[in-house]
């Protein structure tokens, strides 16, 4: 069973990796573009990452607009995930 | 048919084609490959690219072909060699014009490859003389793509065909959100040296506007990644090579690479029309 706070987390651990930052230094309600050394391209590392990940095609509206935070992108993610895609976060 | 050299994209061309073999293929072809199986590597991938184009082109063996931004020459000499055309190999380099005669004259086909050493614009190209014009990549650094396309309908006989691919923002929205981004301005002013990667749509409208009837369009967005993949690994592989040319060169292709290949799909597309002078 996945928890609804696997998925932040999880995400929040590409989020890291990507962006060279411990965990710890990522809240998930930060907004993401104003995370020290982020910049486009490193947001949509993020985005293709949890995209590959998760098996699912975000919106270009989701992708370029609305995504503020790690809990606005596992927002986004969750209801395209089916019951098979949600373990592949564990 | 020789013009004026200086052109704002030789920054990033106008170099020592050891910095290329650095990370390109054998046959330094600057632009996607197409692989056939999840086996090929960047060599084979970028012959059977080569052989996809001259296909497309209808080319059977002996044409007139014309070779916009022929870079360092791989397709014009690929055409001479393995087709016995008779290439116009068009660069504003000079660098890359000495290395494409040097390399035609080492393959024994001189006479088949004449390079001309400036921007197309200026070129006063002779009319219906050519079966095929191709544009790898290079629309991207002219400003003028309908006056350039005008020149290269005229330049075709009739029936004859155009190849042009180029990576292009996937929507106008796209454009408008991104091309005066860090990652787009840092790919056109530190690597390109002048270009504007517009949407498809306003390259079909150019040549649409030039004459052209438009017979195939080509998706090639994830051959160009895997392309870029290659270069990725050749350039890190090689980084002691590229810094002795230039400190810091590592890092500015790594980065380039890296946002290139992080855009597509997503903000970039790479697209391959294929047009014809006819009805």
């Amino acid at each position: 069973m996945t928890t609804e706070a696997s998925l932040e987390h999880a995400i929040r651990q590409i989020a890291a990796a990507e962006l060279g930052h411990s965990e710890a230094d990522l809240t998930l309600d930060q907004k993401l573009r104003d995370a020290p050394g982020v910049e486009s391209v490193k947001l949509l590392r993020i985005i293709a990452t949890v995209e590959e990940r998760y098996e699912v095609e975000l919106d270009d509206e989701v992708v370029f607009g609305e995504i503020q935070s790690i809990r606005d992108l596992a927002e986004a993610v969750r209801p395209l995930l089916t019951g098979a895609d949600v373990a592949v976060g564990e | 048919m020789a013009g004026p050299v200086s052109h704002p994209t030789n920054q990033h061309y106008d170099v020592s084609p050891a910095i290329y073999e650095a990370f390109l293929d054998r046959n330094l072809k600057y632009s996607s490959a197409l692989f056939g199986s999840d086996h090929d590597d960047l060599d084979t991938a970028q012959v059977h690219k080569m052989r996809f184009v001259a296909a497309q082109l209808n080319l059977s063996g002996g044409q007139r072909v014309l070779d916009v931004g022929a870079g360092w020459g791989s397709l014009a000499l690929h055409l001479a060699t393995e087709l016995s055309c008779t290439v116009t190999a068009v660069t504003p380099s000079e660098e890359q014009a000495a290395f494409v005669e040097q390399r035609a004259e080492a393959r024994g086909v001189a006479a088949q490859v004449d390079v001309v050493t400036a921007p197309v614009e200026s070129l006063d190209l002779p009319e219906r003389a050519f079966d095929g014009v191709t544009m790898l990549g290079s629309i991207v650094h002219m400003p003028d793509r309908e006056g350039v396309l005008r020149r290269a309908y005229r330049s075709l006989r009739w029936g004859g065909r155009l190849y042009l691919s180029e990576s292009c923002f996937r929507s106008q929205a796209r454009y408008d959100a991104l091309t005066d981004s860090p990652g787009t301005s840092f790919v056109r002013d530190e690597i390109f040296g002048a270009g504007d990667m517009v949407p498809l749509s306003v390259l079909v409208k150019a040549a649409e506007d030039a004459g052209f009837s438009l017979c195939a369009l080509h998706d090639l967005t994830a051959h160009y990644k895997r392309t870029i993949d290659h270069w990725l690994a050749n350039a890190r592989r090689n980084t002691e090579l590229l810094e002795r040319h230039e400190p810091g060169l590592t890092d500015r292709l790594v980065r380039y690479f890296e946002t290139a290949n992080a855009g597509w799909g997503y903000a970039t597309k790479h697209y391959a029309i294929v047009g014809a002078r006819r009805r």
